[in-house]
């Protein structure tokens, strides 16, 4: 077990750029305690996408050091890459299903790849899931024959289906309504409340207001925060 | 493995129907028509050489051509006393003039014998492949380059040698077809990696290790390199018994048929596995690689 004080995530002093492109994220500092709940808020462009590419371990920073689990990412070897990823779940923005497979089947993917799961437990699991966030009669529709919503539902169930120890989501409610969009979040919240630790990067201003979590702000490749709701509210918009 | 693997229609890597590796069995299948009858040759030409060595003895003779003017007792004893010296030879004797004469009747006659220059032969035997006889020619040639050797092992060594090299040309031949099967896994694996670029990325990020993938090009590897192999292998197994059946078949076969042997039809029966073993294990390592450089 790793010291409580230590937090899940910590970002120190991380810069990020693409390439030899500009940074794209400058000198980001940032703790995430364990079993925490932050928005991550910011204009488009401002780098939230780059910042989660960060922690699910898609891309490695500039500068600065990044700790996960109470470990230095800057020692992890490639082929520990598999079993830190598969402590986190994340909700892709552009959800990055499988198309030639079934949305049970997208769903299924890290309980199979972890292996050790029966298969009877991952059919019950995986369509307890899909009715829960309405897609019980769309169980066997390969993404591409979903809509933008169904597809996010399908993405939002394969990142918790293995119960997490980090989640993140990338714009999770984008194509949802309004109740839809209400009822993901009280998913995350309930998930948060057994343990997870949630990251959801979003602009919806009126979600970030009505869950009266904390929120980091980046503008231009900076991070500001964390600050309460209420503060954020206050904020004058960038 | 994963169960959710077996089903192609659950595979998180769909590979089996892929344009990359649609043409594998075909080519497999020929290359492992190929590497059958090349293997299947090797082994042949080692039992007929066999058969050569156990039925005949190992005899030769020296000839020493008759010549004006030379001392042809000294000759023949000088000859004789170089076999004797020989590691390898068993005995050598002279043959006896009357003997010759025998020999040499059909095609002279019994007219002015006496007149007639005769050769000296001298008869050796020899520990089965234990004496170059080549080199040995070429020892006794060194004082009198009209000599040589005859007789059915000369003969054989010869043929040996010929068959030496034809069995080192079919060896070599299987082995490039067993690397020419490697390197159009490796290139399909290639093509089949770029097409699954998308999905292999999306796996990885959800945790997937770099052996799962490798092994789920693996498997697809073995099975579609198996499926054109074991045909292939077979049509070649069926050529090599029909060529050594009809060949036995002929009255006016001097050699042994080319039977390929117990040796031979188990490498036969063993090449599709071999091919596919090969195929599915340079995919596996190309994949692994391929991984591997794609993070820097
Ligand atoms: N793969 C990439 N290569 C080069 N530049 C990139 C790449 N991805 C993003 N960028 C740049 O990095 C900056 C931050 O992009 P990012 O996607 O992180 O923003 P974001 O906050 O997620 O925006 P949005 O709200 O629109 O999703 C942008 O200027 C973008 O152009
Ligand atoms: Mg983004």
């Amino acid at each position: 077990m790793e010291n409580t004080a230590t937090p899940l995530v910590r970002f120190e002093r991380v810069g990020m750029r693409y390439g030899i492109g500009p940074e794209v994220l400058r000198d980001i500092s940032f703790a995430l305690p364990e079993g925490s709940f932050h928005f991550l808020t910011g204009s488009s462009g401002a780098g939230k996408s780059s910042l989660l590419r960060l922690l699910y371990l898609s891309a490695r920073p500039s500068r600065g050091l990044i700790t996960l689990f109470g470990r230095d990412l800057a020692t992890a070897r490639r082929q520990d890459l598999p079993m830190l990823r598969r402590r986190i779940g994340v909700v892709f923005q552009d959800y990055r299903l499988l198309d030639h497979l079934s949305a049970r089947e997208n769903v299924a993917l890290p309980l199979r790849l972890t292996g050790g799961v029966e298969e009877e437990e991952i059919r019950r699991n995986v369509a307890e899931l899909l009715d829960w966030v309405g897609l019980g009669d769309r169980k066997d529709a390969r993404p591409p024959t979903l809509s933008g919503g169904e597809k996010q539902r399908v993405a939002i169930a394969r990142a918790v289906i293995a119960g997490p120890r980090l989640l993140l989501a990338d714009e999770p409610t984008g194509n949802l309504d309004e109740d839809m969009a209400l009822k993901l979040m009280r998913l995350f919240a309930e998930l948060n409340r057994h343990g997870t630790t949630v990251l959801v990067a979003t602009h919806d201003r009126a979600l970030i207001r009505r869950f009266d979590y904390p929120v980091l702000r980046l503008h231009d490749g900076a991070l500001d925060g964390p600050f309460s709701a209420a503060e954020y509210g206050r904020a004058p918009s960038p | 493995m994963t169960r959710g693997n077996n089903n192609p229609n659950r595979a998180p890597l769909a590979l089996g129907r892929d344009r990359a590796t649609a043409l594998l069995p075909v080519i497999m299948a020929i290359m492992s028509f190929l590497a059958v009858l090349a293997a299947g040759g090797f082994f042949a030409i080692l039992t007929m050489t066999e058969g050569w060595s156990s039925t005949l003895t190992g005899k030769a003779t020296v000839e020493i051509p008759y010549q004006e003017g030379m001392d042809m007792d000294r000759a023949s004893a000088e000859v004789l006393k170089v076999l004797l010296d020989t590691p390898g030879i068993v005995t050598a004797l002279p043959v006896g003039e009357d003997e010759i004469r025998t020999i040499l009747s059909p095609w002279i006659g019994d007219l002015a014998q006496d007149e007639l220059p005769l050769p000296r032969l001298i008869d050796f035997t020899i520990a089965e492949g234990q004496v170059d006889l080549a080199a040995l020619e070429a020892r006794l040639r060194e004082s009198n380059a009209a000599i040589r050797i005859t007789g059915a092992q000369a003969a054989l060594q010869s043929l040996e040698d010929l068959a030496r090299l034809t069995r080192t040309i079919a060896a070599l031949a299987a082995l490039s077809l067993i690397g020419i099967a490697a390197l159009t896994a490796l290139f399909a694996t290639r093509a089949l990696l770029a097409g699954h670029r998308r999905t292999i990325e999306i796996l990885h990020l959800i945790g997937a290790t770099d052996r799962y993938i490798a092994a789920a090009f693996q498997n697809v590897f073995f099975t579609r390199a198996l499926a054109g192999a074991l045909p292939g292998a077979a049509l070649g197994a069926i050529i090599l018994w029909l060529t050594a059946y009809f060949f036995e078949r002929m009255d006016a076969a001097l050699l042994p048929a080319p039977w390929p042997g117990f040796a031979g039809w188990l490498a036969v029966a063993l090449m599709p596995a071999l091919i596919a073993l090969i195929t599915s294990l340079t995919a596996r390592f190309a994949v692994l690689a391929a991984l591997r450089r794609d993070e820097e």
